[in-house]
């Protein structure tokens, strides 16, 4: 009886152990899956290796006022710079990203200003927002589901900050099986609400010296409390540029 | 007159329990003389502290729902240039109450020594303004541990250099900047404010590092920035202003002035809200105080004044039980019972009137020794320790004393009605007569 | 204000002092009632010196406080210079006391912080309508007709028996009332003071035409009055007129 109930026992603990094995195998293959996706879809949003230069159009709906504000987008590897071209107003500040640094410099001002990428730029869309994404960089993703969304298969993944300073601290991301491209963002609060909704249009081409990779046209951020406020940030004309480094470094704007 | 005499006579026929009456009437008084004096302290430190060190002024003129919108809408609830205009001719009508007035815009935004920015929550002053507070002998008397010697030195500079800006030492800690911040030249003193414009955009201009102050609040100590008004007109992009505050002079009644203003801007078709620094939002932290305090005094003016009532009613009532026949006597002879609760409250009136006289100087003396002492404390939620003081107050000790030898005749008539009630033959036999 | 009829110059042209009529006062010991008074009558004529006799606990105290004012009867009337003492409230009963009753107490009852003049002064500061002056002269000549015109400023616990007795005499007489009630006045004292007490008050009686009641079981102060009450189980069962008392 004894060796009965020995046998039954280290049998339960073999299979245990090797079920296991088997959901650490599992989950170490829906995290690879979950990086790559997202860094594929980082491309389409500007994480390239080589210059990228596109013109940026934010229109915002607040509170049933309108305005719309344009930026050139100079976007390398990590960092970025982003100058704004109207209204007369702001013509000439510049918004350098320095990895996840962030500053701002205006001509008058004697040196530039650190910012944060959390900031509201323009009505819905953060600092962060307005320049290249990298979110493989920067945060965690874990795949949460798949969903079916118009016939077409998406990987939803959730996306958690790995450092303080991000834009956002948790992202729902869905990204297509297919076309590894994002559609869809939720923004989610520590508490995991969402409060701001984004949905991604990928009308643009750019052609690196690998490929002709698709390109985000379109970024529409919906407050998800008032719907009516929203930013819509326009992607034209993005291209390959030969970019120099110095563009980037801040000490450069100093007066 | 004879019943005075007869009353003060009276009083020394047991000594020893006048004595210990006396006592605790006195020690009750010397009680709320020092309370009172606490309190009175506190309340004018923390009137100067509100109105000058936090620029809230003794009334303020907010566009209408501005003091509780401005931070959610600033461009909608700012005072406009044109409201400026029409305010400062009603404002010109009144030199006999107005001592002087500020301009103030409020606003947040990061304060950067280009490595690094830090929140702000930052208040722009007329410079003119800036230097009339901190020059006011009010500060000198009430909170002089909330205001820098240095703070009062450099006051004038905000005028000749619009661009300065003052900062706590904490927030200087914060931007790797030590005191004192006179040592910083050229560049080294260039900072830089960014913050949202009234347009919606990000905008950032220049400062210097120069003044120094403090808050008082520890809450607030890391975050405070005080620079000019032209400063922080220009970040938000606007020649509007949040509020308009009034410094009004020693006579001038808060209440008063403030409807007699409430009128004037009605009538000039102004669309304003007029706030006062013990408002119950706009002076949130001096009235939660104040009203702690006051509690907490009632409490123990409760409890001081029902030892001595005890104490009255206890000393009434034993000389009455011991006078019963000579109160029977005195009856006989004609004396109405209103006579004999007269005569017993001239007698309790004069004791306590010895009493609250030497509880007074006794009190004095005690205040004079602690305020000698400089004993320094950290009251709950401010920054730094200040100096317990006892400050007496003569129109506040007045009014004890009147309160307190009130409350010992009231309780004086009302134990000898009671106790004097029966037949005059029961008095006289009460004791054997 | 002084009630018309409390002025002094009716308290003179009436004739009847005292009327008394049905009186009653019971007292109440625990659950045992005592009668004190059972339907006793009595009148007084201005000027009369009379005494009140009759043995211990036979009402004799008890009809002179009804009379005072210093007590309240179950039933029947008092009638003081032709006021019914029921139809006064208590203020008016005080100022009744103060204006036509002179009180002398068998302990003297001074008030000892009070020195002698101002004990005897006592009774006048209440009269509102008097000016210091007035009232200095009523005390002193009170003062004077008592003997003690030289012990103004003497205080109570430094005079003898006789003299404190003397002091309550002139703060019983110093308001010129109509009626002087003295409760055992010699009682406290010994014989030769107690003469000397009785002589005063007699003199009193023929100087001032107050009238005197007063209960004692002294034979020296009975001997010398005009009239004896006898007061029994309540009632007055006797009335004895001497014409020429003691004088």
């Amino acid at each position: 009886m004894k060796k009965y109930i020995l046998s039954i026992s280290l049998f339960a603990l073999l299979f245990g152990l090797e079920l296991r094995a088997d959901d650490q195998k599992n989950t170490q293959k829906e995290d690879t899956l979950a990086i790559s996706l997202l860094k594929a879809s980082d491309e389409a949003r500007g994480s390239v290796t080589e210059g990228l230069v596109w013109d940026s159009q934010i229109e915002t709906v607040e509170d049933g006022e309108s305005n719309t504000r344009n930026f050139v987008v100079k976007a390398k590897d990590h960092d970025a710079f982003v100058e704004a071209t109207s209204p007369a107003r702001n013509k000439g500040e510049i918004y350098i990203f320095n990895d996840r640094n962030m500053w701002f410099y205006k001509p008058s001002l004697k040196k530039p200003v650190s910012i944060s990428a959390r900031q509201k730029l323009s009505g819905q869309a953060s600092n962060g927002d307005i320049a290249s994404t990298h979110y493989a960089r920067d945060y965690t993703p874990t795949i949460e589901k798949t969903e079916l969304l118009s016939g077409e298969k998406f990987h939803v993944l959730m996306l958690k900050a790995k450092s303080e300073n991000l834009t956002y601290d948790m992202i729902r991301y869905w990204i297509s099986d297919k076309t590894k491209l994002a559609a869809r963002a939720e923004f989610l609060n520590l508490q995991g609400k969402a409060f701001k909704i984004g949905e991604m249009e990928y009308g643009n081409l750019i052609t690196t010296a690998e490929k002709k990779v698709p390109f985000i046209s379109r970024l529409t951020i919906t407050d998800a409390k008032y719907p009516q406020n929203k930013s819509t940030i326009n992607y034209k004309a993005p291209h390959i540029e030969q970019l120099a480094s110095s563009l980037f470094n801040v000490s450069n704007l100093s007066r | 007159m004879k019943l005075w005499i007869l009353a003060f006579r009276n009083m020394g026929r047991n000594l020893r329990r006048t004595l210990s009456t006396a006592v605790a009437i006195a020690a009750g008084f010397i009680g709320l003389v020092l309370l009172s004096a606490y309190i009175y302290r506190t309340k004018m430190g923390l009137t100067t502290s509100t109105v000058y060190i936090n620029h809230k002024g003794h009334l303020a003129l907010f566009k209408k729902d501005g003091l509780e919108k401005f931070a959610a809408k600033p461009s909608k609830y700012l005072i406009s240039r044109e409201d400026q205009e029409k305010l400062q001719v009603i404002l010109d009508r009144h030199p006999d109450e107005i001592e002087f007035t500020g301009k103030y815009l409020s606003g947040t935004g990061l304060i950067s020594n280009s490595k690094k920015s830090i929140p702000f929550i930052g208040l722009g002053i007329e410079p003119v303004t800036y230097a009339k507070i901190m020059h006011h002998p009010d500060l000198m008397r009430w909170t002089p541990d909330w205001i820098f010697p240095e703070t009062i030195a450099t006051s004038n500079d905000l005028a000749l250099n619009p661009n300065l800006i003052s900062i706590t030492a904490m927030m200087g800690e914060l931007l790797g900047k030590d005191l004192p911040f006179s040592q910083y030249q050229g560049e080294q003193k260039s900072l830089q404010l960014a913050a949202k414009s009234y347009f919606n955009d990000l905008n950032a201009n220049n400062v210097e590092l120069g003044l120094r102050h403090t808050t008082g609040i520890a809450l607030a100590e890391d975050t405070s920035l005080i620079g000019s008004l032209a400063t922080f007109q220009d970040l938000y992009a606007t020649d509007g202003i949040q509020y308009w505050a009034l410094f009004l002079k020693p006579a001038a009644s808060v209440a008063g002035f403030r409807q007699v203003l409430a009128r004037e801007v009605k009538q000039a078709g102004l669309d304003l809200d007029i706030e006062s620094y013990n408002g119950e939002i706009w002076g949130a932290y001096y009235n939660g105080s104040m009203s702690f305090l006051y509690v907490m005094g009632s409490f123990f003016i409760f409890l001081i004044c029902g030892a001595v009532l005890l104490s009255i009613v206890n000393s009434t009532t034993l000389g009455i039980i011991e006078r019963m026949k000579e109160i029977g006597t005195l009856r006989a002879i004609g004396f109405r019972p209103k006579h004999i609760q007269s005569l017993f409250w001239r007698e309790n009136f004069i004791l306590s009137l010895i009493a609250v006289f030497s509880g007074q100087v006794i009190s004095e003396i005690i205040a004079l020794i602690v305020n000698f002492a400089h004993f320094q404390f950290e009251p709950p939620g401010t920054q730094g320790k200040i100096q317990f003081m006892l400050a007496t107050n003569w129109k506040i000790c007045l009014v004890m004393a009147l309160f307190l030898l009130l409350l010992n005749v009231a309780t004086t008539l009302v134990v000898v009605k009671k106790i004097t009630r029966p037949q005059v033959i029961k008095l006289l036999t009460e004791s054997g007569a | 204000m002084i009630p018309p009829e409390m002025a002094p110059s009716k308290m003179i042209s009436s004739d009847l002092i005292v009327q008394v009529r049905d009186l009653y006062k019971t007292y109440q010991l625990g659950e045992t009632t005592i009668p004190a008074l059972r339907g006793l009558n009595l009148d007084l004529q201005a000027g009369e010196f009379t005494a009140l006799i009759g043995s211990s606990g036979s009402g004799k105290s008890t009809l002179l406080n009804l009379i005072g004012c210093l007590d309240e009867a179950d039933q029947g009337q008092i009638k003081i210079a032709g006021i019914d003492v029921k139809s006064l409230n208590e203020n008016q009963k005080s100022d009744l006391r103060n204006r036509k009753i002179g009180y002398i107490f068998q302990s003297f009852n001074l008030v000892p912080v009070l020195n002698v003049f101002e004990n005897v002064e006592m009774p006048l500061i209440l009269r509102e309508e008097m000016t210091t002056a007035e009232r200095k002269d009523l005390t002193e000549a009170a003062l004077k007709d008592v003997g003690l015109e030289d012990f103004l400023k003497h205080w109570p616990d430094k005079l003898s028996g006789g003299q404190r007795q003397r002091v309550a005499i002139a703060r019983a007489l110093v308001t010129q009332p109509a009626l002087v009630l003295a409760d055992e006045p010699t009682a406290n004292l010994d014989s030769k003071t107690a003469h000397m007490i009785i002589d005063l008050l007699l003199e009193m009686n023929s100087k001032r035409g107050a009238t005197f009641l007063f209960c004692s079981h002294d034979e020296k102060l009975i001997n010398r009055v005009q009239k004896i009450l006898r007061i029994s189980d309540g009632k007055i069962d006797g009335i004895t007129a001497i014409n020429s008392g003691g004088r």
